[in-house]
Order: structure tokens, then sequence, then C-alpha cells
């Protein structure tokens, strides 16, 4: 072997040596010698990963904005939070690994997907629960309304009976929604929801808490527009 | 003396008429309201609780009415908010954006 032969073993070496030390396990462009793969897919991935990401952000700041009647919100932001970390991790994990076979790619992606449920489960999650800290505020301003009602009535029959009406229509809310701070039985249900391989439970729970909200906010605008009935029948 | 002291209790009286007739009110607080305009001194139209000629001529239980309407819409704004959220916890709509891993 020549010198400068020598040389140029020593120098490749090197090299090898510092791709081995900078870059993770089966990372870098190329795999001894063969081209990693699914370069195309990381790009779409990493899009994939930065809209979670921001979903997640936005749903985080929603619910900051809240004033969390029910305790719930300051646990899911913390959920929110370590969701978009991790998303984030992965995100970087994949886009420094060299993979050598496109199904090797797949089985880390498929985590993001399979695994945070950001859209399938974390959105409408998320929702409920400002939902409900929207419909309880909501609840709370009428409730006031109606005991303030209550001493004005007097003996006008016609505002009694819309005022009965609106009480009805609060107490109904009551017990599907809750009261602060102590959820409702499918809100509190939501609530404690987590990515599952076998999402039909969380499925269920996430209907059940939907329609409870959509006819909760059904019977506060009832409430509402007796409750202005009311007001109505006492001006005359 | 007779005719003259009826006299002037018949003035009195139908000056304690015109000025509770002027407030708008016939009620208690009429003979307390500053003597308003003749354009001012019908009832309130309904609904219309924040004016200030209300203000000048509302008995408290229209003044506070006027409050619990403002209250009242306060928990409409509410209701309102609520809708996108309600909207967004229906996962059946959410899911569907999750995709999967590209190929």
């Amino acid at each position: 072997m020549s010198t400068m032969t020598f040389r140029r073993l020593v120098t490749v070496s090197t090299v090898a040596v510092t791709i081995s030390t900078f870059a993770p396990s089966g990372s870098a462009g190329a795999l001894g010698g063969a081209q990693c793969k699914a370069a195309d897919a990381k790009t779409i991935f990493h899009a994939d990963a930065v809209k979670r990401e921001a979903t997640l952000a936005e749903l985080v700041a929603k619910l900051q904005a809240r004033k969390d009647p029910f305790a719930m919100n300051a646990a899911q932001i913390s959920t929110l939070q370590h969701a978009s970390s991790a998303i984030s991790a992965l995100d970087t994990k994949v886009q420094a690994t060299c993979y050598a076979t496109r199904a090797d790619f797949r089985t880390d992606a498929a985590t993001l997907f399979t695994g945070y449920l950001v859209y399938w489960l974390r959105v409408p999650q998320s929702h409920a629960i400002e939902a409900a800290d929207h419909l309880s505020e909501a609840r709370s301003k009428l409730g006031t309304v109606a005991t303030k009602l209550g001493k004005l009535v007097g003996t006008n029959q016609q505002a009694k009976i819309d005022l009965d009406a609106m009480t009805t229509a609060l107490d109904t809310v009551d017990a599907q929604l809750g009261v602060a701070p102590t959820p409702g039985m499918s809100i509190a249900a939501v609530r404690d929801l987590a990515p599952a391989p076998d999402m039909t439970a969380d499925d269920a729970a996430l209907n059940t808490a939907h329609s409870d909200l959509v006819a909760i906010r059904q019977q506060l605008q009832q409430a509402r527009a007796d409750g202005q009935k009311v007001i109505s029948d006492l001006q005359g | 003396m007779r005719n003259t002291r009826a006299h002037r209790l018949a003035a009195g009286a139908a000056i304690a008429v015109a000025a509770a007739v002027a407030a708008g009110c016939g009620g208690s607080s009429g003979s307390k309201a500053t003597p308003l305009a003749p354009t001012t001194a019908s009832s309130p139209a309904p609904g219309n609780t924040t004016s200030a000629r209300q203000g000048a001529t509302s008995t408290p239980g229209s003044a506070e009415l006027a409050a619990l309407q403002q209250q009242l819409n306060a928990a409409g704004s509410a209701l309102d908010a609520s809708g996108s959220a309600v909207s967004g916890s229906d996962v059946n709509a959410a899911k569907a954006q999750e995709g999967s891993a590209p190929s």
C-alpha cells in the first residue's frame, strides 16, 4: 500500500467516524452506500406535524382564555402541550433518520396519526371542554337574571308562567351540564379520554357529549327567550 | 273668603296634576321629577330602556328591568360564543381530518 493510498483510507475513515458521531443510527443521506428512502414522504410528514402543532397551539390559546368553571382546562392544556412537544420530537427524529425502506419510515410516521389523534380526539375533546365553559358562563348569567326576575314578578301571572318555563329550562341544563365546579357526566367522561388502538369507546363518549352540548345550548337559548318574555310581561 | 280659598286649592291641585302628567308617570316619582317637555311625557317604549329620557322618568322597577335586559344580552353573547365550540366538539366531523402516514 502506498503512502498516498494509506492517507486516503485514513481520511475516508475519519469522515465516516464523524458522520456516525453526529447522526443517529440509520441517519444521514446514505446508509451503507444505499440511498435513504422516503425523502419525499418526509416533507409531507413534516407538513402534517407542523399542522398539528399549530392546531394544538390554537386549542391551548382558546382554553387559556376561558374561565375554567369546571377545573378541566388546566389538565387539558397540559395534555395538549405534551402532545405538541412529542410531535415536534417525532418530526425531528423522522427528518434526521435515514430509512432503509419506506416501510421503516411508515412505522415511525404512523405514530403521528395513531399515537396522538390530534383531530380524531384532541380537537373535539378540547372543543367540548371549551363549549362547556362557555355554556356554564351563559347558565350563570341566566341564573342571576332568573333570580332577580323572581323578585319582580309579583302577581303578574303571565310573568310567573314565563319565569317558570325559564327555570325549568335552567334545571334541565343543570342536569346535563352539571353545576360548577362539578361537570355533568358526559362532559366529565370526555375529559378523561386518551388515544386508544380501538377508538370505539372514545367515539361513543364524544358523541354523547356533543349531543348533550347541542341540547344544553338549545335549552339555554330557550331559557333566554323565556327570560325575555318575563321582562316584556313586566314592562306591560 | 271661602271663594278665594277654594280657588287657591283648586289652582294648587291643577299644578300638581300638571306636574305629574309632565313627568309621564302619574306615580309616586312623578311629583319629584323635574318637569319635562310635552314630547317626553308619554310612557317609555318597551325595549327602549337605556335612553336618557327613560332614565329620567323610570321607576325603580323599570331601571332594574333595564339592567336585567343587559344581563340577558350578556348571556346571549356567551351563547353565541359557544356556537363554534359546540360545533367543533363533533367527533365525526373532526376525525376525517386525521388522515394517515404518507406512503
